[in-house]
């Protein structure tokens, strides 16, 4: 019988900091995740490192834990953060009195907000709408949410943590008021076993009602689903927020070679309703092409949506319930080991594992200290290490790869190039992504799908969506794959174009239509995926 | 320039074809056009009829045209122009000297870069799939430098189809071309067109092959509209060669269309490149000339007969940049939108059934000549053809191809 | 200025990267070296962001245009090139060849001025091609190189009485007619004399800048582009068509001059820009045409230049070239030349060249044809190396028809 010592339910940013920081403080843990890493709202948002001006006004306790751990996180996070900066423009229809209280608020709370004039915000992003009024520079970044977790778990291995993706806690096992352990099911063999432990903690985001619902707690969580555009291009080259009362779509950012433009807020039954519907898309292009005045010029790529998980002891709604987090030890509601934490954002996912982990080391009588501010997720990759490597990778490709995989992977892949030239071959030509890099994450094991490599390279993210990387990863994956689902190739690439799908789906129209005229064109009709008698 | 007899826009499938058809008629023809249309990514295959109305492929062509519903594209123009069309292009794929086969009494059955067998009506020589039913010994060939085709998956996959009692083989060739960027069928064909680049593919597959088989391979025998490089294999290695379909580039897209030039520039039809055709002057219920805009200037191109073949939202001859509002707009012919959020695409990319958005077009009479709002007419002597028609998802029906070559027939017919 | 970010013509956000680029660009066709349009223009394009890198292969684009014609998208492929090599040198040092081949305008300026000045010039081009100094810097050692003209067309031009009317044109010669073939300029204008009308020619133009731009010298190409655009505004205003015999040079003037440098007056200014034959063609097309041609029984064959195709006027020439009796011209449509402009005439570039034009080059030798028309002057330059036959401007043709 597998047995730890606590079990962490949910690969989000809270869940993988969790793991990360019990880890380093030498406790046995494993974390567990329904599907691949970051599935629910960590990878389902604008991806924005708070500065904490975004709260300056209304919370500037908010806004000062923001500033600290955006600090720590570009501190520790070098590699999945893009220390972008990013802006505070206002626009005529913006209320100047909000922006004297916004200017007192970033003061109070130690976030610095550099006024420039509208001249020199035109200077250093030229697409910006020519209505400035005013503008601020502050020190907000860009945070790839998914490589954070998958550097956060690498950095959490080297201490002995460990992870199980697509595998989903189906029971929370208890005898006389404590935990005993969880029962889970793997996702592809739909087998099911148990796993002895003495805590568990739920950090299902906003599953975590649902969780706690399992070992019988009461947990209000609403889900709160947003909604997000990518764009194709990089439109700005920092972030850009609107200065008013924040609310919908006013916020920019850049990722890597794409934009997102978020985000919206609806209540919603169900955290897997990750749908977006038509006025959602139109109410962020009307807001946001205030910012940007040619904004329905720009290719959208794809929207997607996911859920905020909004805590209220007694069940509020929308911006009004708390986005602060909160932690539960349920050993007050006659429950010893359960402990759920919610609520929360990604910018403080590391304050938030720590508050937790403190609260768990205190529970298993573990004395040793939190250090997870202090060392680095990953070591970056040296501008040594860089230079050798330019000479095998095509061109643009040596700093996205390297920050990407972080120091150990990208020694391996250049190894490979450096012994085969031939793997040097791109995969996705849109992304730069190498065949070294595709069997470097392929060789790991955690690529069941090929979305999951999608994930952790980033091929099929870029302008053809997966059009021609779709069927070389699926023989990549087929031939290097190390587990059973990778030779099930046609229902592989069938997936993978059915996940791309629901990001385009919303967004039919212009060049998405014609790109998806393409896909079909390719797959449906060149290729017959259905197969001749054979699909019934 | 000078008037015309009649004007194609739009030069991919169904507008090439609609300028061979109209010079056989013995009428002037000039082509406008912008881009190459889907020739780049098409198999080269003419599709007539697949899946009319399920996953499961009729048995022929024909049974499955019988049971479209009238909204068919095919069901309008008639089985006898159906028939006539395949006729006229046959005839000329031999004139060419790159003949395709096939009827509308049954399906050629084409592998795929996927491993699965592709329904199709006219095919040519080299890419004949019937014997991968019949014969024991299937040899499928990859090129190690090629990272569009994988011999094993396709095998994997293959084997579901055609059943496992055969013996499947893989294997790996080289091309030795090296150099900075990686390769696609494209090179691989042009390579296979040098007398070095023969003879080493010759000497690979002989040590590799193993006897009566047969070889299925992506599609690199030449980008030229030409049967030598098969005929010259399939003699001196004595094995059935079969050209699977593939990712883009399509060396078989591209001979299909070197063919139709060539065809077309014998009959000295007058193509002009690189114009996006605009708008349209029309005097009554008659058009007289369209605008072209080139980079400096605006045209008038004037003719008496105009036959629009811009393809859908892919060729630019349907946009969409608004959900709801779909334009064609050179003859500002009425789109008729009768989708909601919900209907316009289905969960599923590949889905069960076909998907609305590939339905969507233009509204012709019986000459296909576009009708508006009220059910009429208005411009007596503009027809259409190829995807810009309503009624037909092409992806789901495999029948791309077929539908651009039928009707652009049928239009050029009826001028 | 000139940057991809600001300018909208060359907006590589449409590229559904369909590979349609590749498969008509001569130089993926002819070399493995080069990554293709598609790789280099669109698709690394979204990533510069990512580091001060370079493209090892970005020299291999020629500029031809063949896949803006066939891009579905509306994308000036070659353009998103262009402007990439401009912004590497503006970095890197450009080769000594690359300085020579892109500023003949100069070079020829300034041996003009010197008595035996020409004689000079082509002899040291003789003795640089014989002695293979000249493919030690990088000049195409096989080639012969142009032979400079001992009177430019500007000084025949000076000379000339020409009868006066009140239409005018505007004649933009180009460096090619000026310093290597006068004669096609002086049919030039001859044949708009035939027609009643009175050719300008405007000393202040200087170089259109297309050699500029295909070696790099982006910023010195705008600021020709500056300077021409100016005169060109000018002859707008006086509505004096503007006019050219080299069909590189009414690309530049009318399309790339916009989509690369993006100003709203190079736009304006494209409506009053003509290639010589598409401004024969519209006289015709209003009756204004003097069709009295003398017959020519001969028999030729017509290569449209890349650089004529990517205008989309179609090949005008080879429709007036119909209205000469007894004169037979076949359509050559068998693709790039191979050498786009000083491309070819680099030595590290002039075996792709002549592989890019293999297929040309055996169909005009297989043509019955006693000789070759072709309205650009490189391309003729090219067609005389790679074929037996002589190759002339179609104006020199229709001038001797007129006599």
């Amino acid at each position: 019988m597998e047995k730890t010592r606590v079990v962490v339910i949910g690969g989000g940013a809270t869940g993988v900091g969790i793991l990360r920081d019990l880890a380093m403080r030498g406790v046995e843990v494993l974390l567990l995740e329904k599907r691949d890493m970051v599935n629910g709202t960590s990878s389902r948002y604008h991806g924005l490192l708070h500065s904490g001006a975004r709260y300056a006004v209304k919370d500037q306790e908010a806004a000062r834990e923001c500033i600290e751990e955006n600090i720590i996180l570009r501190k520790i996070g070098k590699s999945c953060v893009e220390a972008t900066e990013g802006l505070f423009i206002r626009l005529p229809e913006d209320d100047a009195d909000f922006e004297r209280k916004w200017v007192e608020g970033c003061k109070s709370s130690g976030i610095e907000a550099i006024p420039i004039t509208p001249q020199e915000a035109w200077h250093i992003e030229p697409n910006l709408s020519t209505k400035i009024i005013s503008a601020y520079r502050v020190p907000d970044a860009a945070i790839d949410g998914f490589r954070m977790a998958w550097q956060n778990i690498d950095s959490a291995k080297r201490y002995g943590g460990r992870v199980k993706t697509y595998t989903e806690v189906k029971r929370i096992l208890s005898k006389n008021g404590k935990i005993t352990g969880v029962e889970v099911e793997d996702y592809f063999s739909k087998k099911t076993y148990e796993i002895e432990c003495e805590m568990v903690v739920n950090a299902a985001g906003p599953w975590s009602g649902m969780i706690a619902g399992l070992a019988g707690m009461d947990v209000h969580v609403q889900p709160d689903k947003g909604t997000l555009i990518a764009f194709n291009q990089r439109i700005s080259s920092r972030i850009v927020n609107r200065l008013h009362v924040p609310s919908d779509g006013d916020i920019f950012v850049p990722h890597g070679s794409i934009t997102i433009l978020g985000t919206t807020s609806i209540a919603v039954e169900d955290p897997e309703d990750t749908s977006s519907s038509l006025a959602e898309i139109e109410k962020l292009l009307q807001i946001g092409e205030k910012t940007f005045e040619n904004l329905r010029q720009y290719r959208i790529l794809r929207a997607f949506a996911g859920s905020r998980p909004l805590y209220s002891a007694s069940g509020g709604q929308g911006r009004g319930a708390s986005r602060g987090f909160v932690i539960l030890d349920h050993e007050e509601d006659g429950l010893a080991g359960f402990i759920t934490i919610t609520g929360g954002k990604v910018t403080t996912y590391r304050l938030m594992a720590e508050k937790l982990a403190d609260l768990v080391c205190q529970k298993l009588q573990v004395k040793t200290p939190c250090r997870t501010a202090e060392e680095a997720l990953v070591e970056e990759v040296s501008e040594t290490e860089k230079a050798k490597a330019r000479q095998y990778f095509p061109a643009y490709a040596t700093n996205l790869t390297a920050t990407r995989l972080g120091p150990e992977r990208f020694a391996k892949v250049v190894e490979s190039l450096e012994r085969n030239p031939e793997k040097r071959q791109l995969v996705c030509e849109c992304e730069n992504v190498t065949l070294a890099e595709v069997e470097e994450v392929i060789k790991e094991g955690t690529c069941y799908t090929v979305s999951d490599v999608r994930r952790k390279t980033r091929m099929g993210m870029g302008t053809c969506q997966g059009n021609f990387c779709s069927l070389r990863s699926m023989g990549v994956l087929s031939q290097c794959g190390v587990t059973p689902e990778a030779k099930e190739t046609l229902p592989q690439i069938r997936d993978f174009l059915q996940a791309r799908w629901k990001g385009i789906k919303p967004v039919l129209w212009g060049n998405a239509l014609r790109e998806i005229e393409m896909t079909r064109g390719i797959y449906e009709s060149a290729l017959n995926i259905n197969g001749g008698n054979a699909n019934e | 320039m000078s008037k015309t007899d009649v004007i194609v826009i739009g030069s991919g499938f169904a507008g090439l074809m609609a300028a061979a058809v109209s010079v056989q008629r013995g009428k002037k023809v000039k082509i406008l056009t912008n881009g190459s249309g889907s020739f780049p990514l098409n198999s080269g295959l003419i599709d007539i009829m697949g899946y009319p109305d399920s996953r499961r492929a009729c048995s022929s062509p024909k049974a499955g045209i019988d049971i479209l519903p009238d909204t068919h594209p095919y069901k309008k123009i008639g089985s006898e122009a159906i028939a006539a069309a395949m006729d006229f292009f046959i005839k000329l794929t031999q004139e060419e000297g790159y003949p395709y086969q096939g009827s509308l009494a049954e399906q050629q059955w084409v592998p795929t870069a996927l491993g699965t067998m592709k329904p199709s009506g006219l095919v040519p020589k080299s890419m004949q799939g019937q014997c991968c039913f019949s014969e024991k010994e299937i040899l499928v060939a990859g090129f190690k430098e090629l990272k569009d085709y994988y011999p094993e998956v396709i095998i994997e996959n293959l084997k579901t189809v055609l059943g496992t009692e055969k013996n499947y083989t893989a294997c790996v060739l080289e091309t030795e071309l090296g150099g900075g960027r990686d390769l696609t069928t494209v090179d691989i064909a042009r390579w296979l067109e040098t007398e070095a680049g023969f003879d080493n593919f010759c000497r690979q597959i002989r040590s590799n092959l193993p006897k009566d088989s047969v070889v299925i391979l992506p599609p690199v025998f030449g980008t030229k509209p030409s049967c030598d490089i098969f005929e010259r294999l399939q003699r001196e290695l004595s094995c059935r060669f079969v050209e699977s379909t593939g990712l883009p580039p399509s060396p078989t897209g591209l001979r299909l269309q070197k063919m139709l030039h060539a065809y077309l520039r014998r009959h000295q039809v007058e193509i002009i490149e690189n114009v996006k055709v605009m708008g349209s002057l029309t005097e009554g219920r008659r058009c007289t000339g369209v605008f072209v805009r080139n980079a400096a200037r605006e045209q008038l191109h004037e003719a008496d007969d105009f036959i629009l073949a811009t393809g859908g939202f892919y060729g630019g001859g349907l946009q969409m940049q608004v959900f709801g509002e779909v334009k064609e707009t050179i003859f500002s012919v009425p789109v008729k939108f009768a989708a909601t959020e919900e209907t316009w695409a289905n969960e599923e990319l590949i889905s069960g059934s076909p998907q609305l958005f590939a339905k969507i077009g233009i509204d012709t009479d019986a000459r296909l000549r576009p009708i508006g709002t009220d059910g009429k007419c208005h411009l007596e002597n503009v027809f259409t053809a190829g995807r810009n028609l309503s009624g037909y998802d092409f992806c789901y029906e495999q029948s791309g191809n077929g539908v651009a070559l039928v009707s652009a027939y049928q239009a050029a017919m009826s001028i | 200025m000139g940057m991809l970010e600001e300018n909208p013509k060359a907006k590589s956000d449409a590229c559904l990267a369909c590979t349609a680029c590749i498969t008509t660009c001569p130089i993926t066709a002819a070399t493995q070296e080069f990554r293709g349009p598609k790789l280099i223009g669109p698709a690394q394009g979204r990533l510069h962001f990512a580091e001060d890198d370079v493209e090892p292969s970005i020299d291999y684009c020629s500029n031809c245009k063949n896949c803006d014609i066939s891009c579905p998208s509306g994308i000036s492929v070659s353009t998103l090139n262009m402007l990439q090599r401009g912004a590497y040198y503006r970095k890197h040092r450009h080769p000594l060849r690359d300085n020579m081949l892109a500023h003949s305008e100069r070079m020829m300026k300034l041996a003009r001025k010197m008595p035996l000045g020409v004689f000079f010039a082509n002899l040291g081009m003789e003795i640089g091609s014989k002695s293979g100094m000249l493919k030690a810097i990088g000049i195409a050692g096989k080639r012969t190189m142009p032979k400079f003209a001992s009177q430019s067309f500007l000084q025949r031009f000076r000379k000339l009485k020409q009868t006066a009317y009140p239409d005018k044109v505007v004649f933009f010669p180009g460096c090619y007619i000026n310093d290597n073939a006068p004669q096609v300029g002086m049919a030039f204008v001859e044949v708009m004399q035939r027609n009643h009308y009175e050719v300008i020619v405007d000393e202040k133009f200087v170089c259109c800048g297309s050699p500029l731009v295909v070696t790099g010298y982006l910023d010195e190409a705008e600021e020709n582009a500056r300077k021409n655009t100016e005169r060109l505004r000018f002859w707008r205003e006086q509505k004096y068509p503007v006019i050219t015999c080299c069909t590189s040079c009414s690309l530049m003037l009318k399309q790339e001059y916009e989509e690369l440098f993006g100003q709203e007056e190079m736009h304006k200014n494209g409506e009053n820009i003509f290639d010589s034959f598409e401004f024969l063609w519209s006289l015709k097309e209003k009756g204004r045409l003097d069709t009295k041609l003398k017959p020519l029984a001969k028999s030729y064959i017509y290569h449209a230049p890349c650089h004529l195709r990517v205008q989309g006027i179609g090949l005008p020439a080879l429709e007036l070239m119909a209205l000469i009796p007894k004169l037979s011209v076949e359509n050559a449509d068998a693709g790039c030349c191979g050498i786009s402009g000083n491309y070819g005439l680099k030595e590290d570039k002039y075996e792709i060249s002549m592989k890019v034009g293999e297929d040309l080059f055996k169909r005009i030798e297989g043509s019955s044809s006693e000789a070759v028309l072709s309205d650009c002057g490189t391309c003729r330059m090219q067609i005389e190396h790679g074929t037996t036959k002589k190759a002339f401007h179609p104006m020199e043709l229709l001038a001797a028809a007129y006599r």
